[in-house]
């Protein structure tokens, strides 16, 4: 199954975990948790979403989006995407 | 269970199948799954608390009393799989491998199966009969999920018992059950996860050629495995202990096998996936299904666009609805009275304090003030939107649009920012790896249609377009994204050579809005554009008023109409008369401002607002060329800033300045003319 994520990331477009969670046929907190397995294993990294723009602006005490409801975002490992094995 | 059955319990006298001469239990299981809670339910006081030997990992041991006969029982450290990633992976494993604890009770969450089932798989390939406590069962319930114990239990071939560690429920069941492994009255039929099928043969191969060689306690299988996902302690242990000639074999298989981590991991993925799919049920109506049928149109790559299309035009249609009359009332009756209460009392004031309070002050600030109902409105509407969980579908299918026009996936985050604040969208470009990427979307972001633009928008078009304001306004939010794609697209072909990759984002569920919340959100914002009013746009309505009363208090031949006289045929070319055009050079220190300066321009002598004057002014062509230039024109100066900031260039700002200025030029210009020839 991991491999199946690892396969869907290759179409190089924008899926969201439920998107994925469809293709593979299982649940998008199943997707989450692979997600983070293939973090630990270098083939994605999470990008931090909002977190250090917030924290130099001006505005990030008024601001409601990104300080209390980041969204997770991953993007593949450019290092690692030709290591990623076709079925 | 009932008390008897719990007497029963104490009424037999030993464990037969019990390896320890004091029954031993393993608590094994992921942080944060109420593991530390059964413990303390468990032992009460009789526990006592250290470190690992040789670690500063805590260590937590305690008896209890199981019929009647003592029972230790050890707190494992909270680890999320047992491959040697950590110390606590290390003790765990170590211990239940070299200690054989009679039992491991394996503490999962009902509410994240698919979290903790991983190491599930993994302890249940190990050789001390695992029984799994399933607890937080009331949390998956209220969250709409049931776990169906009996499939689960017959799926893992092991005991399940549905626990509430919080409340001691559950508890004496998962005794009882520890009782009957420990007596024998359980048969446990283990159902293991298995290696994907094209590596199964490099197991088999490891597994011979360390046959006879693997020390005790470990299984040869479970070593061959762990090899073969790099583990490695367990590479180093059997590098040591194997002949030279049998390790170059087993190196040699795990280099034709690079990928064999990931072929472990997905057996075991597939297995936890097996396992879901059997025992949980997720409510055919509620929370979730809401979400999926929402999402077949909000999140659509299509549908979705003018899902998002659709739901901006409601914003609009609601400040125009609601906000605008307030703004209008605010406008006569506030303002309007106050500047008449003011000249009537400064009537014997020298004429510079007058007009400075009449004109300067209330003319200026006064009707920015007056568009506090608008923002609010916008506000609450963004914020509801981004509380019930809308605003990240809108990124997504933003994203994927962008996609389609050759723009760069991971921009839509600080463009997402973008539609409060240029300010922190510019910021938010950091997020981007690639150097050439950070700078086109930081280019781009000005073109984001900012809430401080978008209440010039909402004061313009309601005063010239009544009953189509609405429209007008939605239509220009549009054009701005339009520009942004057309430009990015461009500019991406020029410095971007359209390079893409994955992205992956997780949406939240659509849940109903937290209203406290929203209504902190539009006081936190309202209270910041007021000191922003009072402070900021204060500042610059004086400067404005004084540049149009000097040198001799006639506005017609002020510095500022000489100034505005100056860029006056640029201005004409967009159908944009010199006060028009001055208002939008002052709208470059904060975009509210080019309200400002028509207040102090045109000031309020004749006794009607000044949404009044402007229409009676200028032509409706002349208003929309105002408006397509407000929102294309170049960024306020604390986004320009930034720009610097983070370009750390004086081109790309002065770039991106040019670039603004080119762009709002050409558009209200081809705007102006085209509303002429249609005789708008």
């Amino acid at each position: 199954m991991l491999q199946k994520l690892l396969q869907a990331l290759q179409s190089n477009e924008t899926l969201s975990t439920e998107q994925i969670a469809k293709q593979l046929s299982t649940t998008p907190q199943m997707v989450l948790v692979m997600l983070e397995h293939l973090e630990a294993l270098g083939y994605i990294h999470q990008v931090e979403s909002c977190t250090e723009a917030c924290s130099q602006c001006p505005l990030s005490n008024v601001c409601h989006t990104g300080k209390n409801k980041p969204v997770k975002v991953w993007q593949v490992n450019s290092h690692y995407r030709p290591q990623i094995p076709l079925e | 269970m009932t008390e008897s059955a719990l007497n029963s319990l104490t009424d037999s006298a030993a464990h037969p199948l019990a390896r320890h001469e004091t029954p031993l239990i393993a608590l094994a299981g992921q942080p944060n799954m109420g593991k530390s809670t059964l413990f303390n339910l468990l032992t009460g006081l009789n526990q006592h608390v250290g470190n690992w030997p040789g670690k500063t990992v805590e260590r937590r041991e305690g008896t209890f009393s199981l019929d009647s006969t003592p029972v230790r029982i050890v707190d494992l450290p909270g680890t999320y799989s047992l491959t040697a990633n950590s110390p606590e992976e290390v003790i765990a494993r170590e211990f239940i491998l070299r200690e054989q604890p009679d039992v491991v009770v394996a503490v999962v969450s009902a509410a994240n199966l698919e979290r903790s089932l991983y190491l599930v798989a993994e302890l249940i390939s190990l050789p001390s009969p695992l029984v799994v406590a399933l607890n937080m069962v009331d949390v998956a319930e209220h969250e709409g999920l049931h776990v169906d114990v009996d499939i689960l239990q017959t799926a893992l071939g092991v005991p399940v018992v549905p626990m509430v560690a919080t409340r001691a429920q559950g508890v004496r069941e998962l005794l009882e059950v520890i009782r009957q492994v420990l007596n024998g009255e359980r048969v446990l039929m283990p159902r293991v996860p298995e290696i994907r099928s094209d590596h199964r043969q490099a197991l088999q191969d490891i597994s011979r050629l360390i046959s006879g060689h693997v020390p005790p306690p470990y299984p040869t299988e479970w070593v061959a495995l762990k090899l073969l996902e790099g583990d490695s302690e367990l590479t180093k242990m059997m590098q040591e202990i194997l002949p030279a000639e049998k390790w170059q074999a087993v190196h040699q298989v795990l280099l034709n096998h690079d990928d064999a981590q990931m072929a472990v991991a997905s057996g075991r993925y597939e297995w936890v996936g097996r396992m879901i799919r059997a025992a949980v049920a997720r409510p055919p109506i509620g929370q979730i299904s809401v979400t999926e049928r929402l999402d077949r149109w909000a999140a659509h790559p299509l549908w979705g666009l003018i899902f998002l299309g659709l739901v901006l035009g409601a914003v609009f249609w609601v400040t125009f609805t609601v906000g605008s009359p307030i703004q209008n009332w605010l406008e006569t009756y506030l303002i309007g009275g106050l500047i008449s209460w003011a000249d009537v009392l400064l009537r014997n004031a020298p004429f510079w304090v007058h007009s400075l309070v009449v004109d300067g002050i209330l003319g200026g600030v006064g009707s920015v003030l007056t568009f506090l109902p608008i923002l609010a409105i916008f506000f609450a509407v963004f914020g509801l939107l981004e509380d019930i969980g809308y605003m990240a579908r809108a990124a997504y299918v933003m994203d994927n649009f962008m996609h389609l026009m050759g723009l760069h996936g991971k921009s839509f985050l600080p463009l997402f920012l973008g539609f409060g604040c240029n300010v922190p969208a510019v910021i938010g470009s950091r997020v981007i790896d690639s150097e050439q990427a950070r700078l086109l979307t930081i280019l781009v972001t000005p073109f984001m249609p900012c809430t401080a633009r978008m209440a010039v928008v909402a004061f313009i078009a309601a005063a010239f377009f009544g009953p189509y304001a609405t429209l007008v306004s939605w239509g220009f939010v549009l054009l701005s994204l339009l520009m942004l794609v057309l430009v990015g697209t461009l500019l991406n072909r020029v410095i971007f050579k359209g390079q893409r990759s994955a992205f992956i984002m997780e949406m939240p569920l659509y849940h109903l809005p937290n209203w406290r919340t929203i209504g902190l959100l539009v006081w936190q914002r309202s209270l910041a554009f007021i000191q922003k009013a009072g402070t900021t746009i204060l500042f610059l309505s004086v400067i404005i008023w004084v540049l149009s009363v000097l040198p001799n208090g006639d506005l017609n031949s002020s510095i500022l109409a000489r100034i505005g006289h100056w860029v006056e045929p640029i201005g004409r070319m967009m159908g944009l008369d010199w006060r028009l055009t001055v208002a939008l050079l002052t709208s470059f220190m904060a975009k509210e401002n080019a309200i400002a300066t028509l207040g102090v321009v045109f000031g309020n002598s004749q006794g009607v607002g000044l949404a009044q004057i402007l229409t009676s002014t200028f032509s409706h062509a002349s208003a929309l060329a105002f408006l397509s230039a407000t929102m294309l024109f170049i960024p306020c100066a604390a986004t320009m800033a930034v720009i610097h900031q983070e370009t750390g260039s004086w081109r790309w700002t002065v770039l991106n300045i040019l670039l603004m200025l080119v762009v709002s030029f050409a558009v209200s210009s081809a705007v102006y003319w085209i509303a002429v020839a249609l005789r708008v």
